[in-house]
């Protein structure tokens, strides 16, 4: 998958604008709730079926952590 | 592998109860706000659901719901076999409130009474046993009651979805001997006991919960259940398939747990499901545990323009943790008008 369908994705989970995202964004700065939470695990089973656990996801800290992980 | 087909086994009635008490989610703008309100309705599906009053408890609904449907098929007590109450809140601690329903409902002693504590895959559960018992010429008619009320007690003032996501309600289900077949299939996983906890049972005296003892709160670890159900459930679904030689197709309606929109549009896609078959009620009821699954039958049956019999396919998943999936016929004539109740059982408290 591209970097650019990797962004689109996650653009879609934190409900912004694609441009609003960079690899170096935080996540802290953005609106990184349980139902975020939750649809990262969701598109990383479907998208990638991986089974990430919710306690990975809260430990990353920024955009480029989650592209890191985002991988089949 | 824990699968079985039950032969000559058949569900010939079913009713679910719920208390006439609606709450809607406008109704909690003024307290979380309505950003989080809206979002918490479009994740979850919940736009309503009805809750217990205080002191009615799972038993009183299920017993509505089981005096109603004997009503309705004609029997009485005598006529039932086995009573089995599947609860995750029982009246008491002991004994079984199955022992109550047995009274209300004046069954005869010469019966099977018991509680299983088991949640969100109750049904599944509960009638996996009840065919069991009944294919092995054990009992001939079983009632399986399964309830759950009194959901928001214990939960956190500030927590959302606690708050706003559980609904309560009570069903009653006939299995016996009959022209029929009944596929199941069942898993447990008690790796996950404290993924969804509750440690104070007792329900009929709402007085003695938790008294703000965290290590007695319940608990839900959301992003762990989710996990759980969006792998463990799609998976087993592939495998029933292939242990009955069936497939999506089979079947008129997919009736899974309604735990929450997400997790049920999830399931959905994952096994390609075509969005008419899957049948929604959590809109109208919102999560209301074991009783879930029957509910959302008794949901689809009251949107039927005219009685059919139906191939069902059903999923229960959650606390223990435990899931299943079952398929049987059902005639929507079996199946009762939803049933809205205020009953509290009065000599409950006064022991």
């Amino acid at each position: 998958m591209t970097n650019e369908k990797k962004m689109e994705l996650l653009a879609d989970i934190f409900d912004v604008e694609v441009d609003e995202l960079t690899s170096e964004t935080e996540l802290g700065s953005l609106d990184m709730d349980s139902v975020t939470v939750l649809s990262f695990i969701a598109m990383m089973d479907e998208e990638f079926g991986k089974e990430i656990k919710g306690s990975e996801v809260r430990s990353l800290k920024t955009i480029q952590d989650m592209l890191d992980i985002m991988k089949e | 592998m824990l699968s079985k087909r039950f032969e000559g086994v058949r569900i010939s009635g079913l009713a679910c109860a719920v208390p006439d008490n609606k709450l809607v989610a406008d109704s909690y703008r003024e307290r979380f706000g309505n950003a989080a309100v809206d979002k918490f309705v479009s994740v979850t599906g919940i736009k309503q659901r009805y809750s217990a009053k205080e002191g009615q408890t799972a038993s009183d609904l299920c017993f509505v719901a089981a005096d109603a449907l004997m009503k309705k098929k004609g029997l009485n007590g005598d006529d039932i076999d086995a009573l089995i109450f599947l609860t995750q809140t029982p009246d008491y601690c002991q004994p079984s409130t199955a022992f109550v329903l047995h009274k209300r409902l004046k069954i005869k002693q010469d019966c099977l009474v018991f509680d299983m504590n088991i949640g969100c895959s109750a049904f599944i559960v509960g009638v996996y046993t009840a065919a069991g018992l009944v294919e092995s010429k054990t009992a001939e008619r079983i009632l399986v009651l399964v309830g759950d009320a009194g959901t928001l007690r214990d939960a956190p003032p500030d927590d959302i979805s606690y708050n706003m996501m559980f609904g309560d309600g009570g069903t009653a289900v006939l299995v016996e001997r009959g022209e029929g077949t009944i596929d199941g299939m069942v898993r447990s996983d008690g790796e996950g006991f404290n993924v969804l906890i509750a440690p104070v049972p007792g329900y009929r005296f709402p007085l003695y919960a938790a008294n703000g003892d965290d290590k007695l709160q319940k608990k839900m670890a959301g992003d762990d259940v989710f996990l759980f159900t969006l792998t463990k459930v799609p998976r087993l679904f592939k495998e029933f398939y292939s242990t009955f030689g069936c497939s999506s197709e089979k079947f008129d309606y997919y009736m899974l747990h309604q735990a929450n929109q997400m997790i049920i549009d999830h399931i959905a896609r994952k096994l390609k499901l075509p969005k008419e078959k899957v049948h929604v009620s959590i809109d109208k009821y919102g999560n209301t545990d074991g009783s879930s699954i029957p509910i959302g039958i008794v949901d689809l049956c009251e949107s039927l323009m005219e009685p059919r019999k139906l191939k069902l396919v059903t999923s229960g998943f959650g606390i223990g943790l435990s899931w299943g999936v079952m398929s049987f016929e059902l005639d929507s004539v079996d199946v009762l008008p939803m049933i809205f109740t205020n009953d509290i059982y009065e000599e409950g408290r006064n022991i």
